[in-house]
Formats: C-alpha cells, sequence, structure tokens
C-alpha cells in the first residue's frame, strides 16, 4: 500500500474511533449506562443542594397560595406537613431507592412492573404530559418576574398575564434549553450556587411578609375560598400536598442515580425536598392570606424597593430556568430510553428543543395555566401516586430489591421482564385500578368526593390499591414464573462477562 | 439481520422456557445498538453485579432496619402536622 493510502486508512481508523468514543461518552451522560462507582460524585450535602434548588422554585410558592383557598395558615401549615411527608415517603420508596443501588434511572427498573412497552406508554403519556406542564408553568413564572422587573425598570405598568410575560416565559424556555444543551454537569454547578441563595432570599422574602404585614394578621387571615365544610377543606389541603410530594417521580430517579450511597440518596431526597418546600410554600401561603397573592413577582417590588426587589426577581427568574432544566434533563432521558434506538441517533440538542414546543404554546396562555394549576397537579398525582405504588410493590415485594441489569436492558430479548408485546399486564392493571380509585374518591375536576376522603384522603389509599391490585394480578396471570435473579455467585474478576447472574449458562452459539 | 426470537407454544411458556441464548452484547447488537456501546453497556452491567455480589456498600438493598427508620419518620412528622393543628 501507498504512504498516502495508509495515512488515509490510519486517519479513517482515528476518526472512526474518535466518533465511537464521543458517542460513549454521550451514551453516559445522556444515555443508557448505569454508573459505574466512580462515576457517582454526589454526596449527601451536593443532592441536599439539588433538591433544595429544584424544591424552592416558585411552584413552591404558587403550592402554597392554592393551599391558602382552603385553610387558614395553621391549618395549612399542618396540611403541608402531613401531605408532603406522606407524598415524598413513597414518591422516594418508588424512585430513589432502587435506583440509587443500580446506578440506572428508574425508568429502566420499572421494565419489570410495565414491561419496556409498558414503560414507553407510561413516558410518552403520563410523565410527559406532566412534566410539559410543570416546565410550561416554570416558563410562565419567569416571565411573570420578567414582566415584573421590566415594569419597574421601565415605569409602565404591565398586565400580569400580558404579553410581556409570554415573551419573558419564551425567552425563560430559551435560555433553559441553552442550559440543558450543555448537560448535566452545567445544570449541577448552576443548582450548587442558586440553591443556597434560594434558601437565603426565601427567608428573607418572610421576613418582609411578616414586617409589612404582622404576625397576627398572619394567624387570623381567613382560607380565600374554602368549602362549607372544615374538615374537607383540611382533608382537600393535605390531599393536594400529597400530590405535590409525588409529582417529584418523574425526576427523582435519575438524579438520585447520581449518589454515592443508600444514605446520600434517601434522606437527602426526603428531607432536602421536604424542608424546602415546607420553608417556600409557608411563604406563599403567608403572602396569600394577608396580601391576596402568593406569587412574589407581584409583591417582591412593592415590599423589597426597586432595587432589592428586581435583583430577588432576576434572581427567581433564573432559578425557574435551572429546575426547567432539571426535570427536562430526567424526562429526555426517560424518553431516550423508552424509544428503543429511534431517538438515540437524534441529537440531543434537538430532543431537547423538541421537548419545549408544547410548553412554549402553552406559556401564550398564561392565566389558564395559573388557574388550572391545583387540577393538574392533582390529576396528574391520580396517575403518578398508582404509578408509584405498582413501582414499590415490585421493588420491594415482587422482586425483594433485586433486579438484573442485562435482562432489564435484554427487556423483550431477555427473560426475566419480557412480557407479551412487551406489556406486563398486571402492572397496567395495577396502574388504572389506582388511578381510578383515586378519582372516584375525589374528582379534581368536578371537586365531588366521596365521604370516606373526608378520613383517609385519596393519593395513599389509590397507592396502596395500585400495589395489591398489580401483586394479586401477578400471581394470577404470571404464576409459577421466575421474578428474581438467580443468586449472584461471588465473581473472580471486575469486567468479565462470566460474573453475571444469567450469563452463566449463556453460551455463544 | 435475522432476529432471534422464538416461536411458542403458549405465551406464558416463553416467559418461563429458557432457550440457548446469545451473550447481552449479541442480543443488543440484533435490535440496533452499535456493537462498541453494547460491549461498554456489558462491561458496566458486569462492573455493577461484581459490585453488588461482593458487597459493595452502594449497591446493597435497603436494610429492613434502615427502612423502618424511613416509614417511622414518616409517621413521626405527620404527627408532628397533627399538633401543629390541635396547638
Amino acid at each position: 500500500m501507498s504512504e498516502t493510502g495508509e495515512a488515509g486508512e490510519a486517519r479513517a481508523t482515528r476518526h472512526h474511533r474518535e466518533s465511537a468514543e464521543q458517542e460513549l461518552d454521550r451514551e453516559s451522560s445522556y444515555g443508557t449506562f448505569p454508573l459505574l462507582k466512580h462515576e457517582r460524585t454526589w454526596s449527601g450535602w451536593d443532592f441536599t443542594w439539588v433538591n433544595t434548588a429544584l424544591a424552592i422554585a416558585t411552584w413552591a410558592f404558587l403550592v402554597g397560595g392554592s393551599t391558602a383557598l382552603l385553610v387558614g395558615f395553621q391549618q395549612g401549615v399542618a396540611a403541608m406537613i402531613i401531605g408532603n411527608a406522606i407524598g415524598l415517603c413513597f414518591m422516594v420508596l418508588a424512585s430513589v431507592v432502587a435506583s440509587q443501588r443500580y446506578g440506572s434511572e428508574q425508568y429502566t427498573l420499572l421494565r419489570g412492573a410495565f414491561g419496556v412497552v409498558g414503560v414507553g406508554i407510561l413516558v410518552f403519556t403520563v410523565i410527559l404530559v406532566t412534566e410539559m406542564g410543570w416546565s410550561a408553568l416554570l416558563a410562565i413564572m419567569a416571565g411573570r418576574a420578567a414582566s415584573q422587573v421590566a415594569s419597574t425598570v421601565s415605569g409602565v405598568e404591565l398586565d400580569q398575564y400580558g404579553p410581556a410575560v409570554v415573551v419573558g416565559a419564551l425567552l425563560a424556555i430559551l435560555l433553559a434549553w441553552f442550559v440543558l444543551s450543555r448537560g448535566p454537569v452545567t445544570i449541577g454547578k448552576f443548582n450548587k450556587w442558586i440553591a443556597p441563595g434560594l434558601a437565603v432570599i426565601t427567608v428573607v422574602m418572610f421576613g418582609f411578609l411578616v414586617v409589612n404585614t404582622s404576625w397576627g394578621a398572619l394567624l387570623d387571615a381567613a382560607p380565600l375560598a374554602p368549602f362549607d365544610d372544615a374538615t374537607l377543606n383540611f382533608m382537600v389541603a393535605v390531599e393536594f400536598n400529597v400530590g405535590v410530594g409525588v409529582s417529584w417521580y418523574p425526576v427523582m430517579g435519575s438524579l438520585a442515580r447520581m449518589t454515592v450511597s443508600r444514605k446520600a440518596a434517601v434522606w437527602p431526597a426526603y428531607g432536602g425536598l421536604l424542608v424546602a418546600t415546607l420553608i417556600a410554600q409557608m411563604v406563599g401561603m403567608g403572602a396569600a392570606l394577608t396580601l391576596g397573592d402568593s406569587d412574589p413577582t407581584l409583591w417582591m417590588v412593592p415590599f423589597g424597593g426597586p432595587v432589592l426587589g428586581v435583583a430577588v426577581l432576576v434572581f427567581i427568574a433564573f432559578a425557574n430556568i435551572t429546575s426547567m432544566s432539571s426535570i427536562i434533563y430526567s424526562t429526555i432521558l426517560a424518553i431516550r430510553q423508552s424509544s428503543g434506538r429511534l431517538l438515540a441517533r437524534i441529537p440531543w440538542t434537538v430532543l431537547t428543543a423538541s421537548f419545549f414546543v408544547l410548553p412554549a404554546i402553552l406559556s401564550f396562555f398564561p392565566q389558564f395555566m395559573y388557574e388550572q394549576f391545583m387540577v393538574f397537579v392533582s390529576v396528574s398525582g391520580a396517575f403518578l401516586t398508582a404509578v408509584c405504588g405498582v413501582a414499590v410493590a415490585d421493588y420491594f415485594f415482587l422482586r425483594r430489591q433485586r433486579m438484573d441489569l442485562r435482562e432489564l436492558h435484554l427487556a423483550q430479548h431477555g427473560q426475566l421482564y419480557a412480557y407479551p408485546g412487551g406489556v406486563n399486564g398486571a402492572g397496567m392493571l395495577g396502574l388504572v385500578a389506582g388511578a381510578a380509585f383515586y378519582l372516584w374518591l375525589y374528582n379534581p375536576i368536578t371537586l365531588d368526593t366521596q365521604p370516606v376522603f373526608s378520613v383517609i384522603t385519596a393519593s395513599f389509599p389509590a397507592a396502596l390499591v395500585a400495589a395489591v391490585v398489580y401483586l394479586l394480578a401477578t400471581a394470577l396471570i404470571h404464576r409459577g414464573r421466575r421474578l428474581s435473579p438467580e443468586p449472584v455467585p461471588v465473581p473472580v474478576t471486575t469486567g468479565t462477562t462470566s460474573t453475571a447472574p444469567t450469563q452463566a449458562k449463556e453460551g455463544r452459539a | 439481520m435475522n432476529s432471534r426470537r422464538h416461536e411458542f407454544p403458549h405465551r406464558e411458556d416463553a416467559l418461563a422456557w429458557a432457550p440457548p441464548r446469545l451473550t447481552a452484547t449479541a442480543e443488543l447488537t440484533d435490535v440496533g445498538m452499535p456493537a462498541h456501546v453494547a460491549d461498554e453497556l456489558e462491561r458496566r452491567m458486569a462492573a455493577v453485579a461484581h459490585e453488588e455480589a461482593t458487597g459493595e456498600d452502594s449497591r446493597r438493598p435497603l436494610s429492613a432496619r434502615e427502612l423502618t427508620g424511613y416509614v417511622l419518620t414518616t409517621v413521626a412528622i405527620c404527627l408532628l402536622g397533627l399538633l401543629v393543628v390541635i396547638a
């Protein structure tokens, strides 16, 4: 071969190797790979800050304001504590525990419960709609903050749902896409600075609120639009907050897989979200009860003055953008996983951009999104609690906390998690039963409730029903089927294929 | 490339019967995953299995004690919430 030919061949080989390495890097950051020990770098504190940054986004203020519709301050705080504690408890068990153990996001681990096609159905319906709704809300809140800043700087009064809000929301979406396109490391870096800042700002806002009104006024303030039945008011407030706790499900597994240990995953997920959410929600509720509006974008400038007010609003707008990036990162991972190889070839930037199309459209209807917030949280909660119920039953009771990663990735080509048509009927049955039971107990659209709702609420019993139906259906449909991997033999060396539980009996044909 | 699917007399048989299979890497490349990606995935799965088998702390399941502590903490927080209402 001539020298030129050899050089060309070497160049082609180098190019091939480089593109293969790039693809592996991409898969590692955005794709299917379970994370290895040295790649899991988040300590308990790191994960706490990530969760704090997520929880103190302005959605928490809105939740507090919505709670104030039903109950006063004292009962509202109680409803928030109880609701979030219950919702977060089974959300963390359903998503964080297994993801931390196997270094894999929760949607791959759900293949045992729903089947590979079943998870796809779930992701492209419940999860996608939920996360797009939250993203649109965050964008609109950022837009409202931007509109208020523009109004303060220019001295022109702007409509709180006007065109400036829409432009601000679209700009927020553009920035979120930019942050997201830089990958998870950039998101993590932003969160490290934003979370402590937000915590300080939230406390400052609470101080402003109390100073500008009074502690007595806060405690005496009546709920804004309650039902006639006081018990029902409290239970609906609890239920709403359970839904808020559960609404973290779609993102937590993808984040928890980055943590170094169980302790670094479970407690920061539970405690970080609980404490940060409660503080921000209390500010939102206090503002709604005393000022008539929970959104700090409306009262921060009059209370804090133009300089401090604008600085806080800019920070809040930016915090919303990073929150959006975090939740969309997890959702896109889920979509990629669930589409087989279909979306794996689409560049990350294009995939993330396409996710923002619907939130961008929804941003043109800011008033509608704000007014339907409570309905949105409760309806998505109905399905997410059922998913959590099935996931907990599957991981803790059926699989006894043992999954086989190889079989999970093989899915229909393996044995353990292969189902007719790729759908585990038992999981789907559990999901439908749980969601239907929830909507029977409490219909968030018509606000109809069953008498028993005032005693047991809806989310937790719905999760229980989903779990029990799933276990019973599994016993009936998959009688005699092996559910857990074979005992793992202690391997001799790392990285050899002979160490895996199912690999021992396999031979290359 | 030919599919390696098998025909089964009953659908549950497909799930219970263990046919002679290829390695995970070969199966994954069959469904369109690039070979080097499948190899890397296989290497990682083996590494995780190794860590799990050798009792690496971060790959251990949640113990009954940890689980009980976690649930009891939730119950305690709920009781605290009830106290706020009563107080």
